[in-house]
């Protein structure tokens, strides 16, 4: 095994350990490799002297048991896809109603058809098409900020990285596509409570609790 | 070897070890594989461990080359439970060898 397959496999075990620990974990065994290379050694001399690295992550584990078991962040990670889902599906219904504002003959044909269904004058109805572009294209703003923010949270969310930031952009996300425009409600509230949620269980990563 | 009981070998001479000088991971771990039949890569959560339950602390030296070097100390709490685990450890020895010893008495006769 050499260097890299290492530490590929001390990450593949560890990968639901605080990242700051497995941070300082890698580093230990990176000043060991240095060590041994110091001594002549070759990259599979040292891998097989420090042994599996799956049993070394094994009994780095009991560590992060009991409280810890929820580092995986899962219920926030799904929670924002959740949000994210139905802000792709917010965006889609912001993007119908824009269309016909940019599509003369279907902007056309669905004025003929207002006109036919009602006594509303045709400068009226000229107005409510407006208006009704104008909310598709802030919803379709709205929905855009939710998705890219959920996304970039969801990358520091999963393997707990960056918690406390995943944390705050989802509230971000939520606050922010809520007031651009209130069409969003449905995916913000999602979005929300994982945000709240991450920054909640926060505080069990910085002291993990011993397991004796 | 049991996993529990080569730990707490482990942690008895990684302690021991400590008591007179401190020591960087490597060499720490060295002397101690040099002489058991360990992967060494398992000394590294047993130091973690020690370190989370106070009787260790840990300091970085700058190596002119390469990464920094990890010294460990033991603390006072660590001194005397090294010392605490010794005792133990030598009682232990003592109440096996009588058994076993017996045992080949009886193979003698």
């Amino acid at each position: 095994m050499t260097k890299n397959e290492f530490f590929q496999e001390l990450e593949r075990y560890l990968d639901d350990i605080p990242y700051t620990e497995y941070q300082d974990i890698v580093r230990d065994f990176e000043e060991h490799f240095h060590m041994a290379y110091s001594e002549g050694k070759s990259d599979h001399q040292v891998t097989k002297e420090l042994g599996d690295p799956k049993m070394v992550a094994q009994s780095l584990k009991p560590e992060y048991t009991g409280k810890m078991v929820n580092i995986k962040r899962t219920a926030e990670i799904v929670l924002s896809v959740i949000g994210l889902i139905i802000d792709v599906i917010t965006g889609i219904f912001g993007f119908l109603l824009i269309y016909p504002e940019s599509n003369h003959q279907i902007r056309q044909r669905m004025a003929d058809a207002m006109q036919a269904g009602t006594s509303l004058s045709s400068a009226q109805i000229n107005e409510s098409l407006d208006t009704l572009g104008h909310a598709g294209m802030m919803l379709l703003i709205a929905s855009v900020i939710g998705i890219i923010l959920a996304i970039i949270s969801i990358v520091f969310l999963k393997g707990n990285k960056k918690p406390k930031l995943g944390g705050w952009l989802l509230i971000i996300a939520a606050v922010l596509s809520f007031v651009v425009s209130q069409a969003t409600f449905f995916g913000a509230i999602f979005l929300l409570i994982g945000g709240i949620i991450a920054l909640v269980r926060k505080s069990k990563d910085l002291e993990p609790v011993a397991v004796k | 070897m049991n996993p529990q009981f080569k730990k707490g070998v482990l942690t008895l001479c990684v302690l021991n070890l400590l008591q007179t000088v401190d020591q960087y991971g490597y060499d720490l771990i060295k002397q101690i594989g040099s002489n058991l039949p360990i992967s060494e890569g398992t000394l590294y959560p047993i130091l973690r461990r020690l370190k989370k339950d106070g009787y260790l602390t840990t300091y970085l030296v700058e190596s002119e080359q390469g990464p920094s070097r990890k010294y460990y100390k033991l603390t006072k709490k660590g001194d005397q439970y090294a010392r605490d685990l010794k005792n133990e450890w030598e009682l232990l020895v003592q109440s096996v060898e009588k058994i076993v010893g017996k045992g080949e008495e009886r193979q003698n006769d």
